[in-house]
Formats: C-alpha cells, structure tokens, sequence
C-alpha cells in the first residue's frame, strides 16, 4: 500500500538518476542526476517518517539537504574552474588522472 | 660498553653532518678517530670476557616501549663476541682505506659508519625488534653508498640488493610479531626478549612457518643458494671499503641470525628442512668456485669465490653439532679476514692501473714485491692451505657435516662436493695471483711503485691473523664453545620435552 | 728470508740456508745416535708441543711422534738435503734471487721434517700441504718463465686433489675410531675393522688419493715431468729425493690399516708397477736430461709402491734411501753438465763430456750403475731385494715379477743411453764445458760415495726398522729368478750399448720403423692432452656456461623476473585508473550493489 508506493517511487527515482549520471556526459547534467538521487533518498525518508510518525526521517531529510547544497556548491565551483580553461563540456575529457 | 661501541660510530656520523664538506682534515679525523675507539672498546671486550659462561655478558637494559615489553637490550656470548671484533675492525680498515675519496667524502664517510652502527647493533641486540631495528639499519646507508658511490649497474644493483633484502626482512618481521604473540597467548604477557623466546615450545606446524620466515631473511643475506642472485650484482657495483663491509660483515649477520635465532627457537623445523638447506648451501659452494674458474675481472673472480665461502660457512651450522658450529664461527671470522684483504689488494691493483681484467695484468710482481709476498699469502689461505685459518675453519666444518646426525644421509655427498670445490679454489686462486703476478710483462707503466706504507699497514694485520689462527686457533674457539653448546643443548632439550630423542651426542 | 732477500749478501745466506739444514741433520744423528742406544721397548715416543684445538669432540694436540720411521726419513731429509743446500751455492751463484732460493729451500726441509715428525693425520696433513706449497714455490721459482709459472700451478692442484682425498680419509677415520692419534688409530683399528671391511677400503683408497698425488703415480703423475722448469737443485731434493717419497711414508706409516686391507695393497703393487714400466718407457725417448731422470724417478716410486704393496715395508724403505742417494747424484750430476753447458739440457747438443768434465763424468756413471742395479751398488742391493719379492711375498706373484723384470731392464736401457749421448763421442756443440767447482764437485762425491756403499746397510736398516714394522724382512733364496733379476739391468746397459754403437743412421731406421711406437712414448701417451680434454676444457666451459646460461638466464632471470611482472601487473591494473569519473562512479555502483546483495542474501 503506501509503503510499496513510496518504496517504489523512491527506487524508480533512484535508479533514473544513477543511470542518468552513468549516461549522460555533461557534467551540469550530471549533477542534476545526482540531485535526483538524493532527493529519492528524502522522498523514502520523508515517506517513513510519516509512517512511524516520528520526526527523525524529516530532521535527517533536512541534514541531507544541506549536505546536497553545501556539495553543489563546491562541485560547481569545481566544474566552472574546469571549464573556464578547457571551454569542454565533456566528462570523458578529463583524464589527466589516469594512472 | 657495548651501547658505547654501538652508538660511537652513529654519534659520529651524526657529527659528520655539521662539518663542512671542504674540511677533509676534521672529516678524517672524527672517522678515523670514531672507528679506533670503536675497535679498541670492542678489544676491552675481549679482555674482559670470561670464557667459561655460557650466557650473556655485559648486557645492557633499556625499557623501550613498556606497553609491549620491548626494551633496548644488548649483550654479548662467545659467538657474537668475535663478530663484534671482527667488524669493528673491518669498520677502521674500510675507513682508513677510503680516507683519499674525493666527491662526496663526508657523507661517504658518514654513511659508512652509520653502517657500522647498524651492524654492530645486529650483532649485539638481544631483542628481537631490536634486532630487526638494525637489520634494516644496516640496509639504508649500503644503499646510498653503493648506489652513489659505485660503478657500473650502480643503481640497478643496489636497487635489486635492497629489495630482495627486505623482502627477507618483511617475512621476518612478521615472523618476530608472530613470535610476540604466541609468547603473549601462553604467558599473557608480550616479551621480545630472545632468551626468554628460546625457552618457550612452539607447536611443529608454527615452528615450520616461523622458521621459513626467519630464513628467509638469513638465507638472503649470507646468501644462501639459490638465493643469492644480487651479491654479483651488489659486490661488483660496490665501492670497495663498503664492499669491505658487507662481505666482510653484513655477510655474516645472516649466519649468525640462524644460530641464535633458528637453532634455539625452531628445532623441529631445523630437523626437517636441514637436510634440504644444506643442500642449498653445498651446490652454492660449488656453484661459486665453478663460475669463478671462469672469470677475468679480478672483482668478479672474488665475489664469486665469496658466495663459494660463504656456503661453507651455511653448510656448517646445519651440520647440528659442535665441530659444525663452531667451524663456522670461526670461518666467518676468517672469511672476513680473508675476503677483505682480497678486495683490499683488488682494490690496490686497481689504484696502480686503472682496470680490473686478468688480461691487463701481468708480471706485477717484479715491481711490487712487497704485494708479491701479501698477496700470495692471502691468495694461500683464501684457498684453504693447511696450516693457514682457511683450512682450519673447512676442516671443522667438513668435519663436523661428515659426523653430522642430521645430515647423515647425505654428508658424503657434501663433503665431496665441498672437496671438488677445495681443488677449484686452487685453481682460480693460483690463477688469479699468477696471472697478476707472475710471468714477464714488458708493458708495465713506468713508476708503478710497490705498496706504500699506508696501504702495507692495512694489509699487515689481516697477513697477522692468518697464520696466527691458523697455527693456535685455540683462543678464538674456546671462546665460542660454551655458547654453541648452550645453543644445541637447548635444541636439544626443547625435543626432549617434546618426547623425542634427538640426542646421541656429545 | 725471501724479504730481506736482495739485500743479504750471498755468503751470509748460503752460510744461513745450509747452516740450519746442518745443524737439523745433526740432530737426527744425535737422535739415531740415541735410538741405537736404548732399549727395544724405549724405541719411539711423543712428545706434546701444546693443545691446538678442541671443537665439539674433537680434540687436537700438536705433537711430534719421534720413531724409527721419522728418525729414518729424517736423515735422508735433512742429510741429503744439507748435501744438496750445499750443491746450490754452486749452482745458483749467478742467480739474482739467490736467497729468496734458500729461503724456500729451508722451508721444504721444515715441511718435509713436518710431515715425518707429525704424530697425528691432522698434522701430516698440514705438513703434506706445505711440501706442496714449497715444491710450487721452487717449482715456478723463475716467474718470469710462463712455464714455469704453469708447471707449479699443475703440480700444485694435483697436490690439492691429494690433500682433499687424506683429508676426507681423516673424516672417515675420525668418524669411526674418534681419534686422528697415529698411535690410538693404529691400536683401535685392529679391534675394529674386519680385513677387506668397506670401510677400511675407502679410508686407505683415500689416503692413496694423496700418496698417488705426491708421488707422481698413474693418474696423477702428469706433473712430475714439468715440474723440471724449477733448478736442478729442486729437482733433486724435492722430486727424488724426499718429496715425492712421501707417499710411500705414508702407506709405511700406516702399513696397519693397510695389512687390514689387503686389496687395496694389490691395488698399490698394481698401480706401482705399471707405473714403472709406463715412466721407464717414457724415459727410453725423451732428449732433455732432466725429463729423463724424472721419469726414472716416477718409475723407481713405482718400484717403492709395488714393495709395500705386496708388504716388504723395509725393503721399499731401503730402496728410498738408496733411490734418494743415487737419484739426487744423477740429478745433481746432470746440474753440473747443464751448469757446465751454459743451461743447455738437450742430450742431442752434448757429447764427449767425458774429456771435460772428468769428475762430473765419473759421478753420473755411479749413480748410473746404481740405479740400473749394477752388481755391487746400493741400487743392486734394493732393487734386487724388491724384485725377488715381488714374487716371494706372501702377496707377490710371477706377473708382479715379470714386470718389474721388465722396468728393472728399461732403467738400465735408458739411463745408460743418456750416459752415451752425453758422455761418450764426439762433441756437438761449440760451448767449450768446464768442470764445475769445487763446491758442487764435493757434494757429488759425497753422494757417490753412498751410492756406492749404503748397499751393505741393508740389513742393518732391515734390523733398525723391524721394531715398527714388527717383522724382519726375509731375503728368499732362489737362484733362478735371482739371476734373471740380476741379469736384467745388465741387459738394459748392453742394450743401450749396442743401440748407441750402431751409429746415426740405425737410430733413424729404428726409429722410422717404430714410428707410431715413438710418438706414443714421446708425447708421454698423449695423456697430457687427455686430460686436458676431459676435465680441464670442460671445467672452464661448464664455468662460462655457468655464469652465462644459468645465471643470466636463470637463477637471475627468476629474480628479475619478479620485479618485471610486478610491474607488468600494475600496469594492467592501472588501466583501471582512467581518470574518467564516469567510470569511477559506474565502479562505486557495482560497488553498491554487491554489498547489497550480500547484506539482504546472507
């Protein structure tokens, strides 16, 4: 009933955004799948919180997110330093790392 | 005492990096001045030991690192005493021998006595990370020294020296801690201490893991064949004072890590895989002698006959009994004797003229008939002349093999090899030395001067030695048997608990 | 000696060398002197110097045995030595390196006394190896010569396989009794082995390893002819006299242990006998003097193994001392020609000697005679004695007999056809010879002297040595076979007269006809050469192979193998390493999952 529901839509969430952030090679894109991600995370938090009518999943929701700002930030400021050099906007490209 | 003799070099070498590196004359004076203190402290030792204890003397206690029981703990007995001595005096020999280096005198000469240090300390630690402590201390500066200091494949060798070293030395530091902690499993308490380890019975299945373990950092470093592919390598690439050392003394450290180690801790072990060792060890001392025959570089001839020595001295500790034993002890101190007064006179030759090919040499003896007299002196007990200390130390040893319990099956077989290997040594010897020194050559550089006083100094107490030990080796052997006894008697009785009768000896 | 060499000058050195071999022969003398003296049981004694070594159980004492034996051999030693010490200030007076000479020269007598004084195997051993290294130092005493410098190393790791052989004798010997005691050995070892026992075969197998390798017996024997590059001096007292004597010691010394074996005895006789006629047919061809007195030396020490071998221990005493008298005469005789000469050492280049150097002539002639057993000379006596009993012995036989026959006829052939070539005729060379001094002439004479009368000795010497040998020797009368031995030297020298007395042209055709014959004995059976191509070029080439193949390739190549595929596979690994994160976060993915799996199914 409504624990399959919120588990399913969560899940289905979860996996369009792993499998955008595998596809897709626009690092923008990307983040916006990884968004995705977490959000499925605070759908399923959210959803049991009220199902247990309990407060933790909701303050955890909260947690998460400002964890989710906080990394958009400092990736996004990673990625336009990126490409203010290469003017690229394909992941592939940088593998200067490659051992 | 014996912390005074470890730490004089180090404290030196220490120093040895404040001086300015232009102030040759401060630098040779704080080296030549730290290894003779070295040297006449270990001699004090001598003096003073008593050769009827069978334990340790002048051992020295430090609490370490409480937690674990590790204490800095050194002493001395019959065995380790005579290698003390021996490589404090390589150590000043090797020092007065490099004392004309140019590039990079100050920190050649302080490498080379912080791996004096190191070797010292493997000689006189008592506990077992102690010990390893040294070990690897002894590794560290032979690879600076040879590396930036030597020739040809200079970093290759080293490079391959040291690795292959310290995979021996990773096995045994893992067999150390997993020694610690059966000790711990059965007391409650960690103790590193080798005395107190030797006391205690370990299971036969943990005995032949430990035992691998330890091995195989011994076996590499004396080397034991088949292990024994980087001393080539290693000594030839080597600057000779430090090939003065680590033939001369590191060689030893492995052999000596056997006896105190491996005899006393795994005698399971020993019994089974003796046989096989000592196996090893023989074919390396034909092997040796063999590929020497063939050589040309007078280095090369050298350290090939070296890894021929050196498996004597193997081949004796596992013959398990006292004549072995002690043979061997007595045939490392001669072997680093003789070996460096070897690499002393190559390394002279080289000097006067400037390669190392038997086919560049010839006839040098009309010229230098002072080295004439050394060098066949040496070239005879390298050889093992009866009645010079080579011989005396290969008899014991073959004596002791021929005798031997554990290797009955196969001792025949060893000692013949061992003889096959006698008549080569003869044969490349008397070719090296006649080669160089024999025979007329009307192409010598004008002015090759004989062997000035300097270098007749050097060679004089290893000349000394050689007939000393070998007409009256009494004093050096009475020393060590009260030691080698303790050792097999714990063998022994460690089998005897166990129920079995290893005994029938003396 | 040999350090303040060049500085010495020539009268104190030679006053020093011959001093002490002189004062050394005195003390035998006093020491026989006192032997002959005391009682039956007084005879022999050890004395202990000082406790060598004690390892393990094995316990050492540096002691001298003084006994008939040693005091015998003692005499011929340091005798025939100071005799010789003597000869050599003559001889090496031109040499620059005079008293580097007689400093090795005093050291073989030390090893030599060394060797026959030592009371246990550990120290004849030592003393073996030090006649070993005195002979290679006498041997390649002119360095300069390449093959001189070549013959000592020869000699020497010969004398190493030797040394190895006694000393693995000395193992088993140790291993079995406990003790390396002339005397405990000899005690225990009656008690202890049954006659023919394996082990009592390998020890003195292995002890003959060392005697064969002395004494210059087949195998081994290759060394003795070149070890004629040294001076004659050396050749006459290490290579005839003394050194090479000492295997025969030894099997005398230890004649215990080898009455308990009796096969290795046949062994010895064999071994000895063939050796006599193979050295003695050798001698019959060669041109240089002193090749053919070597070889005669080889085959008189075959004469000396085939009498203990068939266990006439004094006998073969006897005739090594007679040997050491006429041999070093000979040899020093042929040192006078050769220092008369200029050096010159091909018979073919000398002739009618006999005119210039009348002393010289008349010494070579005794020792001839002597050695080919010229009725009357000491030779005559010892080699009679060992001929006779060749067969009579309680292990002789008739073919011991006809060999020895045979050799005995060889001995007298071939040094009486030197004794023409050099002596007789005409000369052919223009180096006008002169007598050689005085200094060399008296030692000549001294030695001639013996040669001609120490013949008589014989049973004293019989009666001196029972006591260690515990029998007399008995002397079997037996007319025929005593004429025939008899006889056979005197065949040898008619022989050698009538194939001198054929002139030039018979020698070619006789030499033509026996061709193949010729160039066997003269290339001494090629056996040189055999050995060079059996052990000594595959010995360097298996070294090469050694190093290059097995070292290169193999063992090193394992090593470095490790370090290559270690890096080989962090390389594949690396690849993993892309730097694309794309793949990073797939590889996080599959992380994940996996650990799912695992918590929810296990």
């Amino acid at each position: 009933m409504g624990h399959q529901f919120v588990l399913l839509i969560s899940a289905t969430i979860f996996c369009v955004g792993a499998v955008g952030f595998l596809i897709r090679k626009n690092p923008l894109v990307m983040f916006m799948s990884v968004e995705l991600m977490l959000n499925s995370v605070n759908f399923l938090l959210i959803g049991y919180s009220s199902f247990q009518n309990s407060m933790d999943g909701q303050i955890f929701a909260l947690m998460i997110m400002t964890v989710a700002a906080a990394e958009v930030v400092v990736g996004l400021a990673i990625i336009l330093t990126i490409f203010r050099t290469r003017h690229d906007m394909d992941v592939d490209h940088i593998n200067t790392l490659k051992g | 005492m014996l912390t005074l003799i470890i730490f004089i070099p180090l404290i030196a070498a220490l120093a040895l990096l404040f001086v300015n590196k232009d102030n040759t004359g401060t630098i040779r004076n704080i080296s030549v001045g730290a290894a003779g203190l070295t040297f006449l402290t270990s001699l004090t030792l001598l003096s003073r030991f008593d050769s009827s204890l069978q334990g340790m003397q002048f051992t020295e206690t430090l609490a370490w690192v409480p937690m674990f029981r590790i204490n800095y703990q050194v002493g001395v007995d019959g065995i380790s005493l005579w290698l003390v001595i021996l490589t404090a005096f390589i150590s000043l020999i090797a020092v007065c021998f490099s004392l004309d280096r140019q590039a990079g005198f100050r920190n050649f000469m302080a490498l080379l006595l912080a791996l004096e240090a190191g070797t010292l300390g493997v000689f006189m630690a008592l506990d077992m990370i102690l010990f390893y402590v040294f070990w690897e201390l002894m590794l560290v500066p032979t690879y600076f020294l040879i590396g930036i200091w030597g020739e040809g494949k200079r970093v290759y060798a080293t490079t391959k020296f040291v690795l292959y070293t310290l995979v021996g030395s990773l096995f045994m530091l893992l067999g150390i801690i997993w020694l610690g902690l059966i000790h711990f499993e059965a007391t409650h308490e960690f103790s590193f201490d080798i005395q107190v380890l030797s006391h205690m019975k370990i299971d036969p299945a943990d005995q032949v893991w430990l035992f691998l373990f330890f091995l195989s950092a011994f076996a590499i470093k004396i080397p034991i064949f088949p292990l024994h592919s980087w001393l080539p390598h290693a000594y030839i690439s080597s600057p000779i004072p430090v090939l003065l050392l680590l033939t001369g003394a590191m060689s030893k450290a492995g052999a000596y890590g056997i006896i105190r180690f491996c005899l006393p801790l795994f005698p399971d072990a020993v019994d089974s895989f003796g046989l096989v060792i000592a196996f090893g060890a023989a074919a390396g001392i034909v092997y040796g002698a063999w590929i020497a025959v063939a050589q040309r570089d007078l280095k090369a001839l050298v350290a090939y006959s070296s890894i021929s020595h050196l498996g004597f001295i193997a081949l004796g500790i596992f013959a398990l009994n006292g004549e072995g034993i002690e043979g061997s002890v007595l045939q490392m101190v001669n072997h680093g004797i003789i070996a460096s007064a070897l690499f002393i006179i190559v390394g002279i030759l080289e000097k006067r003229l400037g390669s190392r090919s038997l086919d560049d040499f010839r006839g040098l003896g009309k010229a230098m008939p002072l080295l004439y007299g050394m060098f066949m002196l040496i070239t005879l007990a390298a050889l093992g002349l009866p009645g010079l200390n080579g011989f005396v130390g290969e008899f014991l040893i073959l004596m002791g093999v021929w005798t031997s319990l554990l290797l009955a099956d196969l001792s025949a077989i060893y000692v013949l090899m061992a003889g096959l290997a006698i008549v080569f040594a003869s044969i490349y010897m008397l070719y090296m030395f006649q080669g160089a020194m024999q025979e007329k050559n009307d192409k010598i550089p004008e002015g090759l001067a004989d062997i000035n006083s300097r270098e007749f100094v050097l060679l004089l107490p290893a000349c000394i030695l050689v007939v000393l030990i070998g007409l009256y080796p009494k004093p050096f052997i009475d020393r060590v048997t009260p030691s080698v006894e303790s050792i097999l008697t714990l063998e022994k009785t460690l089998n005897l608990h166990a129920g079995e009768d290893k005994g029938g000896h003396h | 000696m040999s350090w303040f060499g060049n500085g010495m000058s020539r009268k104190r050195a030679g006053l020093i060398g011959c001093g002490s071999v002189g004062l050394s022969f005195l003390i035998t003398l006093i020491a026989l002197v006192g032997f002959l003296l005391s009682e039956e049981s007084e005879k022999g004694g050890v004395s202990t110097l000082y406790n060598w070594v004690t390892a393990g159980s094995f316990s050492l004492n540096m002691s001298i045995l003084v006994d008939p034996l040693s005091v015998f051999m003692l005499l011929i030693i340091t005798g025939v030595g100071f005799v010789i010490h003597i000869y050599s200030i003559g001889y090496m007076e031109n040499d620059p390196e005079f008293s580097r000479f007689f400093s090795y020269l005093n050291f073989f007598i030390f090893s030599m006394s060394l060797l026959v004084l030592a009371a246990d195997f550990f120290f004849l051993i030592v003393g073996w190896a030090f006649v070993g290294l005195a002979s290679y130092l006498l041997i390649g005493f002119w360095k300069e010569k390449t093959s001189a410098v070549l013959a000592a190393r020869k000699a020497f790791v010969m004398n190493v396989i030797g040394d190895v052989g006694m000393v693995i004798a000395a193992f088993i010997i140790f291993d079995h009794l406990g003790t390396l005691n002339f005397l405990e050995v000899f005690a225990a070892a009656k008690s202890t082995f049954r006659p023919n026992d394996d082990t009592i075969l390998l020890i003195t197998m292995f002890l003959l390893v060392g005697a064969f390798a002395k004494s210059a017996q087949i195998p081994l024997h290759t060394w003795l002819a070149d070890a004629m590059e040294g001076p004659t001096p050396v050749s006459a007292l290490i290579h005839a006299a003394t050194m090479v004597t000492a295997g025969v010691y030894l099997i005398a010394r230890c004649h215990v242990l080898y009455e308990l074996a009796p096969f290795t005895m046949y062994l010895i006789a064999s071994v000895g006998v063939v050796t006599a006629i193979f050295a003695g047919s050798m001698a019959m061809v060669q041109y240089d003097i002193k090749r053919v007195i070597a070889y005669s030396t080889m085959s008189q020490l075959g004469f000396m193994f085939l009498a203990v071998g068939v266990g006439m221990y004094s006998i073969a005493m006897f005739h090594l001392m007679t040997h050491a008298f006429f041999k070093a005469l000979l040899f020093l005789s042929a040192g006078s020609v050769i220092h008369g000469l200029n050096d010159e050492q091909d018979i073919r280049k000398m002739g009618g000697l006999r005119h210039s150097m009348p002393v010289t002539h008349v010494t070579f002639l005794i020792g001839s005679l002597a050695l080919a057993g010229f009725p009357l000379t000491s030779g005559f006596f010892s080699k009679e004695a060992i001929i006779i009993n060749s067969y009579h012995a309680d292990m002789g036989n008739i073919i011991f007999w006809a060999i020895a026959v045979l050799g005995a006829v060889m001995t007298g052939f071939y040094i009486f056809r030197v004794y023409f070539y050099v002596f007789s005729g005409q000369p052919q060379t223009d180096v006008h010879a002169h007598e050689s001094p005085l200094i060399m002439i008296v030692p000549l004479g001294f030695l001639a002297f013996l040669s001609l009368t120490a013949g008589f000795g014989g049973g004293m010497i019989d009666s001196f040595l029972a006591t260690y040998f515990g029998t007399n020797m008995p002397h079997p009368d037996d007319p025929i076979l005593e004429t025939i031995g008899l006889s056979a030297g005197l065949i040898g020298i008619v022989g050698a007269i009538g194939f001198y007395m054929t002139g030039k042209d018979g020698l070619e055709f006789a030499k033509q006809m026996l061709a193949p014959l010729y160039d066997l004995l003269f290339n001494k059976y090629y056996i040189d050469e055999i050995y060079d191509f059996l052990i000594v070029k595959p010995t360097r080439a298996i070294g090469a192979f050694l190093e290059k193949r097995v070292e290169k390739f193999g063992v090193d190549f394992a090593v470095d193998q490790v370090g290559v595929q270690t890096r080989e596979v962090s390389r594949l690994i690396s690849f993993w390493q892309s730097g694309s994160v794309r793949l990073y976060a797939f590889n996080m993915i599959v992380g994940v999952v996996t650990i799912l799996m695992f918590v929810v199914f296990l």
